[in-house]
């Protein structure tokens, strides 16, 4: 429980900091190139209200949550095979490796050709980020089990199905609830690049217009909206992992009232 | 109860199990002791049906085995609880496999829970239990099933010689109380004598019985307090070290 409060307190804390920088920043930098947090803030609520910043948003969440749900079956069905399945492994890991590593960005004019300009190039990129994510950790996870928490469970009498159910399922939950964490950053911040390019929805479509009509505080009000976009994200993560995986939180902390450390 | 006949069990052309016979009667308890790497957990994942022996007989009540056995539980040193599940959840689990309804896995759950004492711990996580309650859990996760041969492969190894004691007692009154036939592989020379009405010493890298001794006192829960206990235990050790040289 202390944990839990801990955590919400920092967020708080975390925008606390933020506030006082970018205040002391717009009375030092007398320029409109940084806009005053409060017009800013102003302007962000105005936007919210006639539904521009709305709409803009929306659109790259809706980018975002498509690409998720499509990375998410198909990295999990991959890699649930590929970690059960050890010589498929070593036949399709190689090309995995070759992948992963490769900035996806820069196949954005490839992906814009195959999949048009609108919609669907973008959330391909996106695909192309998280997927890798998600199928490595979802192997790995299975791999990491051992051999004798399989024996025991079997021993039960657990067919296949019971197998996933009880024992792999529960295994790979919390590290693919990691490995999305690690790819919401990501993916915001590809996305952002990518929504400069042939459309005029998403925010960094927005953005990036604000700027060149020189548009300051409405660029800020829409960074600002990134910012709680990905604060969000994170928020939902950390509370699924609460209501599915609550074992993991014991891990982390066995108990709030005892400490390791000295 | 358990008839091995000319075992074979090979890795790749490594001989772990060579030519192995053992009988363990029905109702009785075997403990195999011996040096690490001499092919104990061998032996027992290949009774439990988890490994296919590479040649020769393992029958089970005259049957033959292949592959997982119903009413065989295995406990497994350290790893058999599943850390997503409370206490109460892994109990359980043998039966919702087993696909009991409701109302039994409930009775017989909580009835299990009470007689080893975990109560209080059933809406814990394996993570929040010292190395004996979770040890506990796991007999009581394999007795949910009505096993009448329970394997153990060094199951309190990882705990303190007190708690070692109280779990060999507990092990001791639940085989009296549930007829079952028990093999409990261990590294401890007084587990083996406590524990074994036949104590089978395994020699050392040959995949080989060496010797195999009938304890009498077997089933007596002072035994430890009686200087055959010590004289049984020196036995033991004594052939133990012969081949160290
Ligand atoms: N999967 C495997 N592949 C190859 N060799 C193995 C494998 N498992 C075990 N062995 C070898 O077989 C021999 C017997 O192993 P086993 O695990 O049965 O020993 P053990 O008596 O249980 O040892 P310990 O007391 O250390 O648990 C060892 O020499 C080991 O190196
Ligand atoms: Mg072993």
């Amino acid at each position: 429980m202390k944990g839990i409060k801990t955590k919400n307190y920092s967020t708080l804390y975390g925008m606390m900091v933020i506030l006082a920088v970018w205040y002391t920043l717009d009375l030092i930098i007398d320029s409109s190139i940084i806009p005053s947090p409060y017009e800013t803030f102003k302007r962000f609520v105005e936007l919210i209200k006639n539904g521009e910043l709305l709409i803009h948003v929306g659109v790259s969440i809706y980018r975002i949550a498509f690409a998720t749900i499509i990375s998410l079956v198909l990295g999990v069905s991959l890699g649930l095979f590929l970690g059960m399945h050890e010589k498929y492994d070593e036949l399709v890991s190689p090309i995995i490796y070759l992948l992963y590593p490769i900035p996806k960005v820069a196949f954005l004019p490839v992906f814009m050709i195959l999949f048009g300009i609108g919609n669907t190039s973008k959330i391909v990129l996106i695909i192309g980020i998280i997927f890798f994510q998600i199928l490595v950790t979802t192997r790995d996870a299975i791999k990491g089990l051992s051999k004798e928490l399989f024996y025991s469970v079997k021993s039960l009498g657990a067919n296949k199905i019971q197998m996933y159910r009880h024992l792999i399922f529960p295994a790979v939950l919390p590290k693919v609830l990691t490995a999305l964490r690690l790819s919401v950053g990501t993916s915001i911040a590809v996305l952002f690049f990518a929504e400069n390019f042939a459309t005029h929805y998403g925010i960094g479509y927005f953005i990036l217009d604000r700027w060149t009509r020189v548009s300051y505080t409405e660029m800020f009000a829409g960074i600002l909206a990134v910012s709680l976009l990905g604060l969000i994200l994170f928020k939902l993560i950390d509370f699924m992992e609460k209501r599915l995986c609550k074992w993991i939180v014991l891990e982390k902390v066995k108990d709030g009232s005892v400490s390791d450390k000295w | 109860m358990i008839e091995i006949e000319d075992l074979n069990i090979r890795y790749g052309n490594f001989i772990a199990i060579d030519n192995l016979n053992l009988n363990v009667e029905k109702y009785s308890s075997c403990a195999i002791i011996g040096p690490s790497g001499c092919g104990k957990t061998t032996l027992l994942y290949a009774v439990a049906g988890i490994l296919k022996p590479s040649s020769g007989l393992i029958k089970i009540n005259g049957e033959k085995i292949k592959g997982n056995r119903k009413s065989t539980g295995i406990i497994l040193q350290n790893y058999g609880l599943l850390p997503w599940k409370t206490v109460w959840d892994n109990v359980a689990l043998g039966l919702k496999i087993r696909k009991a309804n409701r109302e039994t896995i409930n009775k017989k759950v909580t009835n299990i829970l009470k007689k080893l004492d975990l109560e209080d711990l059933k809406d814990k996580y394996p993570v929040q239990l010292s190395g004996g309650q979770r040890q506990r859990v796991a007999i009581a996760r394999t007795l949910t099933i009505e096993p009448d041969l329970l394997l153990m492969d060094e199951p309190f190894s990882s705990l303190d010689a007190i708690s070692r004691e109280s779990l060999q007692d507990l092990l001791l009154r639940l085989y009296k109380e549930n007829k079952m036939t028990m093999v409990i592989v261990t590294h401890n020379i007084e587990e083996a004598v406590f524990l074994g009405h036949k104590i089978v010493i395994m020699a050392k890298r040959e995949g080989k019985i060496k010797k195999v001794i009938e304890n009498p006192y077997f089933g007596d829960e002072e035994f430890r307090n009686r200087v055959d206990f010590y004289k049984i235990c020196r036995e033991v050790r004594n052939l133990m070290e012969k081949d160290e040289t």
